[in-house]
């Protein structure tokens, strides 16, 4: 299993939906982090803890986007573990935007 | 068995006397601590209450603010740090934990409201709405459910304390 700290290996600042919308946006990292992961490990943990907060269009754009780019719902849900110590709340609410992309 | 020794009746009636002034001693100061505790769990708990009350309302400035005045770093960041601050601090309140899911449910519709999906964190799309827009009526509905739904968790909370 692979383990991604969106802190660590993305940015402690992650913000805003688009790449144009500043340079650590949910689609780049979901472009540049969680795609490549999928295509190289079954189960991916994503540790939400360390960073300043999430706005509801970083995660909505990074793990709906998901879906909108073709990913299986049931799928990303059995291989996306979502861990934060930090908001135990924000996994429902990630949760939540993958299903209703 | 016998001690060689019997209590006088006397005697009798001072020990039973004296077993009976410890034990409303004792009681007492029971009851009384119980009653302080009960009071001081309540205290906490309403500053609790209070301050995330608090928070709501400066958490839904923030927002409307951003909405009205067009896109702001700084405002952007302030929103997403409250929001955050504000969910850890209602995962620290010493209630049942069915009940805090309760106040997170609508904190996450409050949060939607603010951060509208396809209108948050974005300098090139995010568009100046009016204060009089639906979208602006939903930000200040989110929050009064918000705080109504804390406001009942806070009665429920001290109902089952008073109850105990």
């Amino acid at each position: 299993m692979m383990t991604i700290s969106i802190a660590d290996n993305f940015s402690p600042f992650p913000a805003g939906r688009y790449i144009a919308d500043g340079p650590f946006s949910g689609e780049r990292f979901r472009n540049e982090i969680l795609i490549p992961a999928l295509k190289s490990h079954n189960k991916i943990q994503i540790n939400f803890d360390g960073a300043f907060g999430y706005g509801s269009s970083f995660l909505e754009e990074a793990f709906g986007g998901l879906i909108r780019l073709g990913a299986n719902k049931k799928e990303v849900l059995e291989r996306l573990i979502f861990v934060s110590k930090e908001d135990p709340f924000l996994e429902s609410e990630v949760i939540g935007y993958i299903k209703e992309a | 068995m016998c001690f060689g020794w019997e209590l006088s009746d006397s005697d009798k009636l001072g020990l039973i006397t004296n077993v009976v002034s410890w034990v409303l001693i004792f009681g007492g100061w029971y009851i009384v601590n119980r009653q302080n505790n009960k009071r001081e769990t309540r205290k906490e708990l309403r500053a609790a209450f209070d301050e995330i009350h608090n928070n709501v309302r400066q958490l839904s400035e923030l927002g409307i603010n951003y909405h009205i005045e067009g896109h702001n770093d700084d405002l952007m960041f302030d929103i997403v740090s409250m929001s955050k601050r504000l969910n850890k601090k209602v995962n620290r309140l010493k209630i049942p934990f069915n009940k805090k899911t309760g106040i997170v449910n609508f904190l996450l519709i409050q949060k939607r409201k603010l951060m509208l999906v396809n209108n948050f964190g974005s300098s090139t799309s995010v568009v100046k709405l009016n204060f009089y827009s639906n979208e602006i009526a939903s930000i200040e509905n989110a929050t009064e459910n918000l705080l109504d739904e804390i406001e009942k968790v806070f009665n429920q909370s001290f109902s089952k304390v008073k109850n105990q």
